[in-house]
């Protein structure tokens, strides 16, 4: 029997950020994840690290949270952050009375804001609408999702934390009234295992409530959903958003060599089988090209929807998604219904996913006794790159390859250059929209990694390899054959690992249903759809 | 003074895909003087041209004469291709499964594990893009599934590479045409494999150019049967096959416009009156009697509506089924819009019935 003292359940940013707050504390914990990382809300938004602009006007409590927030992000973890800045846009078609408002509740709370005309926002940023009013400035800023929750488990790996994907919690043993340990299965194996703990944080998300159940608790969730578009140019180089009372489709991030349009809002039973209807991605892009006119045009990759788990307490139950805070709650199941050693974090949003922690290992160490602070606000996410390894990179690898290994590699980078030194043809850049080298692939793959890929999808969390126009039809095949050369699969495994990858891809584009994207997409079902059945299964599901 | 060409035709097809290429070929073969305009080498570069036909209705009309056809025209480019609408064979895939088809080029034709006991799988030595053991390991799998005994080991044969350049199915493609030396490495290196083997399937690397003769010169050479698979595109056999069937197409008298999309189709009164090609500088104005259109599945912008279909004379019509021009057809893909993928035995039967339509042949086509 495995034991430690607190166990995790849910490998979002909040779960790995509590994983890295507890290893700091001292306190030892496994956090169990159902999936990948970062595979829940977590993957499935904006990437953005908010201002508190969003929140300014109507939630003064989260605005504040966000602006003390996105300065401790970017000091702490500066290689999962692209500081691109932000816009407030002043539309035409806006309430200016609510202009005035934002600037105002701004000043107020100390989100720092400067004033643009039109000509300046224009001259900011070219594709915004000509007949605009003017335009806001503030901290607003991309950050890689998965770079930040993988960085966080690393780095309380490294410090002797563990965790478990693809283990999904079975149960939550609970005797006299206190939590014993849980017992879970692994998905890809079959096998179960069972964890003795003192302390079960239930961090699921939209899964919270699934969860809580286990421990006989109820947990009010509201599953919100928002869709979102990603397009395959950078059509702005800032954060861009729509000043007026927060509405559909009306923030636009820069992300990469990408933009993400988003979101909408609607209620949906639970986090799963989520389906987009085509109304809703016209209706997105019709409001986005409010915002960004040549949106209307762009090329859609690829469409994925998100739920976020708002907390509902009995009282707010009337109201509708945007109306309920975005804020988080900490239940202490405790206190709460008699249950010893069970705590929910719900709610939140990704920019205060470290505060969260904070909040929730704060009280985990209160009813352990420990007194360790917390510091995940002063402790860098990653250690500074070896200078000498990237002296190396820079005369193995082409520059841009560099840069964006750097970026996802850090410290480790030295690894790969002396995978490359010891074999130059791991140089070869196998997904060339992200420029990810053979070197990365099989690092990801293989067993030097403290947190490594068990299937394709996870490669391309880990390294963004699929993520470009090609959504992983040329660059995925070289992922498989990764894999097996590696010994991670044999040559039926891979298999079944390229046809699950390509049917997760495939449903991300389906939805799209007109420009070049579709040529895309036909384009990948002709070449691997004839060995998978892929027509035969689809005419199937149709006359069904 | 050199002679100007005028820029009028009796025919332009627009799409150089299996249907472009084959109504083209039949036209030409009519008499009329053809253009063909396409942006590159349509679907060739995707995959290697093989047919299916069992999912047709046998009884269509023309269809034995259209693939007969399309045989010959390929026989006389020199990459023919072999079976016919009885035969049913099993083709590799890279990955590693089969494919089953009725007709395909001849350097593929071979891969039916029926047709070999001892087969040998050939991968290249820092080619990324195919793994030997992989596909080997994989048709050993299918193989069983369909009940067929042939074995299949993996064999890695190592090639230089020319300075500067990586390890590609393009440049090996590029070399096997232009250097001796090279084909001489390729034909060594496959020997001693040859020795111990009836059938060798190696990635598609045997020329852009190639014809039956040097392909089936190193089968002789080696005393065993090759089959070549498409690797991830560009594919080399797929654009072998383009461009045997453009030269002969050039041979023919069909003019080509490569390179330059269609900027506008110019219709008046439901009938075209010429086309106007995105070319440097300024558009290029080609017209013509009749215009066939195998533009593949995305055509609507093209059209100008996203919502047209094809009436059963294979013409374009709109949505309330009026004539979108009265010298206008459609073949291949086109045929489909976006619900279901092509079909190269469509492409070849549409494509023939079109360009026998152009030059005022009589063919029998009722749409299936």
């Amino acid at each position: 029997m495995e034991k430690t003292q607190v166990v995790i359940i849910g490998g979002g940013a909040t779960g790995a950020g509590i994983l890295w707050d507890l290893a700091l504390r001292g306190i030892p914990a496994i956090l169990l994840e159902q999936r990948d990382l970062a595979n829940g809300a977590t993957g499935r938004c904006h990437g953005l690290l908010h201002s508190g602009g969003r929140y300014v006007v109507k939630d003064a409590e989260a605005a504040k949270e966000c602006v003390s927030e996105n300065k401790i992000i970017k000091y702490i973890a500066p290689h999962c952050v692209h500081d691109t800045g932000g816009l407030f846009v002043q539309c035409r078609q806006d309430d200016p009375a609510f202009f005035e408002q934002w600037f105002e509740s701004c000043l107020k709370i100390g989100l720092p804001s400067s004033r643009l005309s039109r000509d300046e926002a224009l001259a900011m940023e070219p594709n915004l609408p000509e007949d605009i009013l003017g335009a806001f400035t503030c901290p607003d800023a991309h950050v890689d999702v998965f770079q930040l929750t993988l960085s966080n488990i690393e780095s309380a790996v490294a410090r002797g934390a563990q965790f478990k994907t693809y283990c999904e919690v079975k149960a939550i043993d609970i005797a006299g009234g206190s939590v014993k340990g849980v017992r879970y299965r692994d998905t890809l194996t079959g096998e179960e295992g069972y964890i003795g703990c003192e302390m079960v944080v239930n961090a699921a998300g939209g899964w919270a409530e699934k969860v809580a159940e286990l421990a006989g608790v109820e947990v009010p969730l509201r599953c919100d959903k928002g869709t979102l578009l990603i397009l395959n140019h950078r059509l702005s180089s800032r954060v861009i958003n729509r000043c007026r009372k927060p509405g559909d489709a009306d923030i636009l991030v820069p992300a990469g060599p990408v933009c993400i349009l988003g979101t909408s809002s609607i209620t949906v039973p639970g986090p799963e089988g989520l389906t987009v209807s085509q109304e809703e991605i016209q209706h997105l892009i019709d409001l986005g090209a409010e915002l960004v006119p040549a949106l209307a045009d762009a090329r859609v990759l690829r469409i994925f929807s998100g739920v976020r788990p708002l907390y509902v307490p009995k009282s707010a139950s009337g109201a509708g998604g945007r109306e309920i805070s975005r804020g988080f709650a900490l239940l202490d199941h405790e206190a709460l219904n008699s249950v010893k050693g069970f705590i929910s974090i719900v709610g939140g949003k990704l920019t205060t996913y470290r505060l969260m922690a904070q909040a929730t290992v704060n009280l985990v160490a209160e009813k352990l006794g420990v007194a360790v602070p917390c510091t995940t606000h002063e402790v860098l996410l990653r250690q500074a790159h070896d200078d000498e390894a990237l002296r190396k990179a820079h005369k193995l690898l082409p520059l841009p390859v560099v840069e964006k290994a750097d970026k996802r590699l850090g410290p480790k980078l030295a690894q790969i250059v002396s995978a490359i030194e010891a074999r130059p043809e791991l140089a070869e850049v196998v997904c060339e929209c992200e420029l990810v080298t053979r070197a990365e692939l099989e690092y990801v793959l293989g067993t030097g990694t403290s947190i490594p890929a068990k299937t394709i999808a996870d490669v391309g969390r880990r390294t963004r390899l699929g993520f470009g126009p090609c959504q992983g039809t040329f660059c995925g095949y070289k992922a498989m054959l990764a894999g097996f050369q590696t010994h991670r699969w044999n040559a039926a495994e891979a298999s079944e690992q390229f046809e699950r990858y390509l049917d997760e891809r495939w449903k991300g584009q389906s939805w799209i249903n007109q420009g070049k994207q579709v040529e895309q997409l036909y384009l990948s079902h002709d070449l691997f759809g004839v060995a998978y059945n892929f027509h035969e299964k689809k005419a199937g599901e149709e006359g069904a | 003074m050199r002679k100007v060409r005028s820029n009028h035709f009796d025919l332009i097809v627009a799409g150089a895909g299996i249907a472009g290429i084959t109504s083209a070929a039949a036209a030409a073969g009519r008499g009329l003087r053809v253009a063909l305009v396409s942006t590159g080498p349509g679907s060739f570069v995707l995959g290697a041209g093989c047919v299916e036909v069992q999912n047709m209705d046998r009884g269509t009309p023309s269809l034995e004469e259209a693939m007969g056809f399309f045989r010959n025209l390929t026989e006389l480019a020199g990459c023919g291709f072999r079976g016919g609408l009885d035969e049913t064979r099993h083709i590799p895939t890279i990955l590693g499964s089969f494919q089953t088809v009725s007709l395909a080029p001849f350097y593929m034709w071979n891969g039916d594990p029926e047709a070999a006991a001892q087969v040998a799988v050939v991968g290249i030595k820092g080619l990324s893009s195919f793994d030997c053991n992989f596909v080997a390991e994989r048709l050993v799998y299918h193989a069983g599934k369909l009940g067929r005994g042939s074995t299949y080991v993996a064999r890695e044969i190592e090639l230089s590479t020319e300075e500067g350049t990586v390890a590609g199915t393009l440049q090996f493609g590029n070399r096997f045409d232009r250097d001796p030396k090279f084909r001489k490495e390729l034909r060594d290196a496959l020997k001693p494999i040859a020795a111990k083997a009836s059938l060798i399937i190696l990635p598609g690397i045997l020329g852009l150019k190639s014809g039956q003769e040097e392909i089936e010169g190193l089968e002789k050479e080696l005393g065993c049967l090759l089959c070549e698979l498409p690797t991830l595109p560009p594919s080399i056999p797929g654009m072998r096959l383009f461009n045997r069937l453009e030269a002969r197409l050039r041979r023919a008298g069909v003019e080509f416009f490569t390179g330059f999309p269609i900027q506008k189709l110019e219709v008046e009164k439901t009938h075209c009156t010429g086309i106007l090609l995105d070319t440097p500088a300024r558009p290029l104005r080609l017209s013509s009697e009749t215009l066939i259109l195998a533009t593949g599945p995305f055509s609507g912008k093209l059209l100008g509506t996203p919502s047209f279909g094809v009436n059963s004379d294979l013409r374009p019509v709109d949505s309330a089924g009026a004539l979108i021009a009265d010298n206008m057809y459609a073949a291949g893909a086109i045929l489909r819009g976006n619900s279901a993928r092509g079909g190269n035995a469509m492409a070849i039967l549409t494509g023939y019935a079109v360009g026998m339509l152009a030059a005022g042949a009589g063919v029998q086509y009722a749409q299936g």
